[in-house]
């Protein structure tokens, strides 16, 4: 394990106000080393998405900060932002959230086109072989099944070599079989790259394949 | 309220954006078919009520008709109402006549007789005139004065010996400056006057009536059930005249109607279109809602009338606001509508006077009905489709729904490299179907729109004068054909005594400023090979002058001919507008004529040596072509009829006034210029010009919203994944030029199909309007000016709507938009 990659310093989020003023994330205050593999875990309302929102810089927090490579992140601009995701930034939904109109090959070489690089074209199909959707790359999105979409958006996620995989319940819509299959390949693929993984999830068993386990409840990290 | 009727109306509330969308595109379609019929039959009503109120009204008069031939008229059906006149005698007046005119009060009121001051003569000698007859006769007298008139008892076949008798004066009729100059004079007098002068059965009456059933009538129609009761009762021809100004005046070309019923089609089918699309496109994102419904328990028919109620919820809103601006545009534009008649035009005068005072009953019911018929049956054709699609989705599949569309297709080529042209590329490709059609709505109105600015811009004003006067001033023969009131002013008559003779030629040449008189003949002619009704077909042929040889030349579509060949005499050039009537007719037929040459016909045969498309400046409208020697030949004089006579330009008003010193003292000569010429094709086409544009801006409003609800939509239901390209490092910048790509492409698309489609047709257009004369186009323009105006339109709202859509987008965080539908 090396050098911090990620930090907080007292995050805050809060939504709404008066009697229905929610603090999604409450004061938190953690950070994550470099090629960890950290679950978060929570009860479902508990801060874990828009505290992995805010580590991925999809959001602004009401205060406090967020480092990456001990750079404070919400100092850019929206427009520099888009720029520092898509280089350093993975992301794997629940929902799989492939573009509908765009094949297999071109979701996975998405992120890298819109930052006007050339996709590393042995790097990405030896990816594909290895997550197994190598037959079909041309395939629209709608025709594969829940474990193929998300082992696509895996692929997506890992093809431009961010330095951090954000993955909320990745298998939060998949079968225990494909599960397992799914997360293995992810923590092998991500120890394979030096990438470093944080994944929300509600599986115990999951968790227990991370090498770090933050619990988070009423969006306060409780333990580590 | 029962569940169903509560959820539309929450549905109603809930999808404001929408719904105000589809309420604009209704309530503008709503005041497009609305103020059509009303303007239309508007104008015809105010004109109808105008004419009536001008002219007199009935529709024709019977000669010399006895009191057994009345009797039996009276009992006719087809007589709506008959007034009756009786000349029982003549005052003489010097150099003129004053005719004492007996009307009983239907042919006083057909005839329009009005009093200045007083009442109509009732008793014995009681008499109506004119100031104008007593200043003729010398005598000053006013109502209540009694005053002492010679007069002739009208005989068979003259007038009877002179006698004097007291008069008492009970009205004054109008004065007119043309009595003054005719020194026709009429006075009305009793009907006890009138039997006393015409005693017995011999008397013979004039009968005014109108037709039963005439207002659905065309003006032939008219002349064919009084022609038939004339034939029936023995009434000879020459004893019928028609009131042709009030027949001319109230015959409504049918074609005015079907123009009506042909635009508001266009503006339904347009507005269905529209319509259609919005709730089709808005659609998609309402199949989850709709899907919940559904797995609450409502049934197909609930979610059905769910769609439907909310649709025609919006109807109700927008229809009565639509009618209500429709009656505001319709009661504006008439007015503006008034001021395109000409200033002093009396008929001008009393329309205006009657659309202030309200006299004519513009905003029709029926019309209100009609109209709000019409625009709800439009909304509930377009409901047809989204109620079919909400009915047809099951719950689960509805649920999850998220805004992607299915599609048939499994794989796709795709691209190595992503960027973001193949990006938008991708989605707009998604759903072709949909991009087409999208893009055909939009450009219907385009088409349209080109469609209406080519034959506009066709329409030349100058263009169109100078084709039919090639120089400053016509100068012609004032003559008119089966006038019997006038028999003097036929052109067989005047011809033997023709006013264009050398002599005038000699003065007008002598004026300082006249530069060229080049002089036209023409001749009357029947033409044996065509029939109209039981006559020959009743033609004219012009005779050019040489000068205008190659002019003639130029214009041949069809055979071949040169001026040299035409000398012969025995060669003919037909216009090609004859074609209208005789389409069989072609180059080397041969055709047989009877010309009126003064008091006497020539018959001649000639063979078509070409047809030709001849400037109405050479043809003044005459069907056939030939040198005007020839045709001075064959009559045997000098037929000369129109003079074009050309101006040095600064001497043009000089010249003028002194041609209108020429015509004022030949009543049978007349003259236009080229200025009225073009101040009236101007105000003509200006006017016309105006009411497409304002109707084209009504219904490109129509489109518009078609535009704007597309591309909301396209965003709106993609605002997930736009979101998830967001969070995959797509940046606002590249997302606004996505769109802006997007909308271009949409815009292009647009434009494309309609400059090509809308030239295509409206070359096709040009052509058809020049075959058969549609606003006098001549040559085809290309409109330049509505092109760019088109295209800077469309760009403007374009870029408009990227811009305020994204000005919305932004509003709602990264997040929001992911998490959508999870």
């Amino acid at each position: 394990m090396g050098a911090m990659l990620l930090e907080t310093v007292d995050l805050c989020k809060y939504y709404g106000s008066g009697d229905n003023l929610v603090k999604a994330i409450d004061h938190t205050t953690m950070d994550i080393q470099r090629g960890e593999f950290t679950a978060i875990v929570g009860r479902s309302g508990s801060g874990k998405s828009t505290l992995l929102h805010m580590l991925g810089a999809l959001d602004r927090p009401d205060s406090g900060k967020v480092l990456i490579e001990g750079k404070n992140v919400f100092h850019l601009k929206d427009e520099q932002l888009a720029v520092f995701r898509r280089r350093k930034i993975g992301f794997i939904f629940q929902n799989y959230n492939l573009i509908p109109s765009l094949n297999v090959w071109e979701n996975i070489v998405l992120p890298m086109g819109l930052d006007k690089k050339k996709a590393d074209k042995s790097f990405v199909l030896d990816l594909a072989e290895r997550i197994g959707i190598a037959d079909k790359l041309k395939s629209l999105p709608n025709t594969l099944s829940g474990g193929q979409q998300q082992r696509v958006a895996i692929a997506r996620a890992l093809a431009a070599k961010p330095a951090i995989i954000l993955a909320d319940e990745p298998t939060g819509n998949l079968d225990s079989k494909t599960e397992m299959e799914v997360i293995s390949l992810l923590k092998a693929c991500v120890n394979e790259y030096g990438q470093t993984l944080v994944m929300i999830t509600h599986d115990e068993t999951i968790a227990q394949m991370a090498d770090r386990i933050l619990v988070i409840e009423d969006g306060k990290v409780v333990s580590q | 309220m029962n569940t169903v009727n509560r959820t539309a109306l929450s549905n109603l509330k809930q999808n404001k954006g929408k719904n105000m969308l589809t309420g604009i595109a209704i309530f503008l379609t709503t005041i497009l078919i609305f103020v059509i019929p009303t303007v239309g039959l508007g104008t015809v009503d105010t004109q109808m009520a105008a004419i009536n109120k001008y002219y007199p009204t009935f529709h024709a008069m019977f000669r010399d008709v006895d009191l057994k031939t009345i009797e039996e008229l009276s009992y006719r059906g087809e007589i709506e109402t008959m007034g009756l006149r009786q000349d029982p005698a003549q005052i003489p007046v010097p150099d003129g006549a004053g005719m004492m005119v007996y009307m009983d009060d239907t042919a006083l009121k057909l005839g329009k007789m009005e009093l200045e001051a007083g009442e109509f003569p009732k008793r014995g000698n009681e008499i109506a005139v004119s100031q104008g007859l007593l200043e003729a006769l010398g005598i000053t007298a006013g109502i209540g004065d009694t005053i002492t008139l010679p007069y002739q008892p009208v005989e068979q076949g003259g007038l009877g010996y002179e006698k004097k008798g007291e008069f008492l004066i009970t009205g004054l009729l109008p004065s007119s400056e043309e009595q003054k100059e005719t020194k026709m004079y009429s006075a009305l007098v009793s009907k006890e006057f009138m039997e006393q002068e015409q005693p017995g059965e011999s008397r013979k009456y004039r009968v005014m009536f109108r037709i039963q059933g005439a207002d659905s009538m065309t003006k032939d129609q008219i002349e064919n059930v009084y022609g038939k009761v004339a034939a029936e009762l023995g009434i000879p021809e020459g004893d019928i005249a028609d009131n042709s100004s009030y027949l001319m005046a109230n015959y409504v070309d049918p074609a005015f109607y079907s123009g009506i019923v042909g635009i508001l089609l266009v503006v339904v089918l347009a507005g269905i279109m529209t319509i259609y699309s919005i709730y089709y496109i808005s659609m998609i994102y309402k199949v989850q809602e709709y899907g919940k419904i559904k797995a609450l328990g409502a049934t197909k028919r609930q979610i059905r009338q769910i769609v439907f109620r909310e649709g025609m919820l919006v109807a109700c809103i927008a229809v009565p606001v639509g009618l209500l601006a429709g009656s505001i545009a319709s009661k504006l534009g008439f007015k503006y509508l008034l001021n395109a008649f000409g200033e002093g035009d009396a008929l001008g005068d009393i329309t205006r006077q009657l659309v202030e005072c309200n006299e004519v009953a513009m905003l029709k019911p029926w019309i209100y009905v009609a109209a709000a018929g019409i625009t709800l049956v439009t909304v509930a054709l377009s409901l047809i489709r989204p109620m079919q699609i909400a009915s047809k989705i099951s719950p689960v599949e509805a649920m999850r729904y998220d805004g992607s569309i299915k599609t048939r297709k499994k794989v796709r080529k795709g691209h190595e490299e992503m960027n973001l042209v193949h990006l938008t590329g991708a989605n707009l490709s998604r759903n072709k179907k949909r991009t087409v059609i999208t893009i055909i709505t939009l450009s219907l109105t385009g088409i349209l729109f080109m469609v209406i600015s080519t034959v506009l811009s066709c329409a030349d004003p100058e263009e169109i004068a100078r084709d039919s006067m090639f120089d400053e001033f016509v100068l012609s023969v004032d003559s008119s054909n089966g006038d019997k009131m006038h028999p003097e002013k036929e052109w067989s008559v005047i011809s033997q005594n023709n006013p264009l003779n050398d002599q005038l030629e000699n003065y007008i040449m002598s004026i300082p400023g006249t530069e060229k008189v080049t002089r036209t003949s023409s001749a009357d002619a029947d033409l044996k090979e065509l029939m109209d009704g039981d006559e020959y077909w009743k033609t004219g042929i012009v005779g050019i002058p040489e000068t205008y040889a190659r002019e003639m030349e130029k214009s041949i579509v069809e055979g071949s001919c040169t001026y040299e060949d035409l000398l012969q005499g025995d060669k003919i050039v037909m216009d090609q507008k004859m074609r209208h009537w005789a389409p069989e007719f072609k180059a080397g037929d041969t055709i047989h004529m009877i010309l009126e040459a003064g008091d006497k016909t020539v018959e001649k045969e000639f063979t078509i040596a070409a047809v030709a498309d001849m400037p109405n400046g050479l043809s003044h409208y005459n069907s056939f072509v030939l040198p005007k020697a020839v045709l001075d030949d064959i009559c045997g004089l000098s037929m000369d009829y129109y003079w074009s006579i050309a101006a040095g330009d600064k001497e043009v008003k000089a010249v003028e006034e002194q041609l209108r010193a020429v015509i004022g003292e030949n009543q049978n000569l007349k003259m236009r210029t080229f200025e009225e010429e073009l101040a009236e094709r101007t105000k003509n086409s200006g006017f016309t010009s105006q009411l497409c544009y304002v109707f084209m801006a009504v219904l490109g409003g129509v489109g518009i919203m078609n535009l704007i609800n597309t591309m909301i939509n396209s965003i709106y239901v993609r605002r997930r994944e736009l979101g998830i390209m967001q969070a995959i490092g797509l940046s606002e910048r590249q997302l606004v030029r996505m769109l802006q790509m997007e909308g271009a492409f949409y815009t292009a698309g647009t434009l494309l199909l309609s400059l090509g489609l809308g030239n295509l047709l409206g070359y096709l257009t040009f052509l058809y309007g020049k075959k058969d004369g549609l606003l006098g186009i001549i040559s085809y323009h290309y409109p330049a000016v509505q092109t760019i105006v088109l295209i800077a339109v469309v760009l403007v709202i374009q870029l408009l709507l990227t811009y305020l859509i994204m000005k919305n987008f932004r509003r709602q965080s990264m997040i929001e938009r992911i998490r959508f539908s999870e």
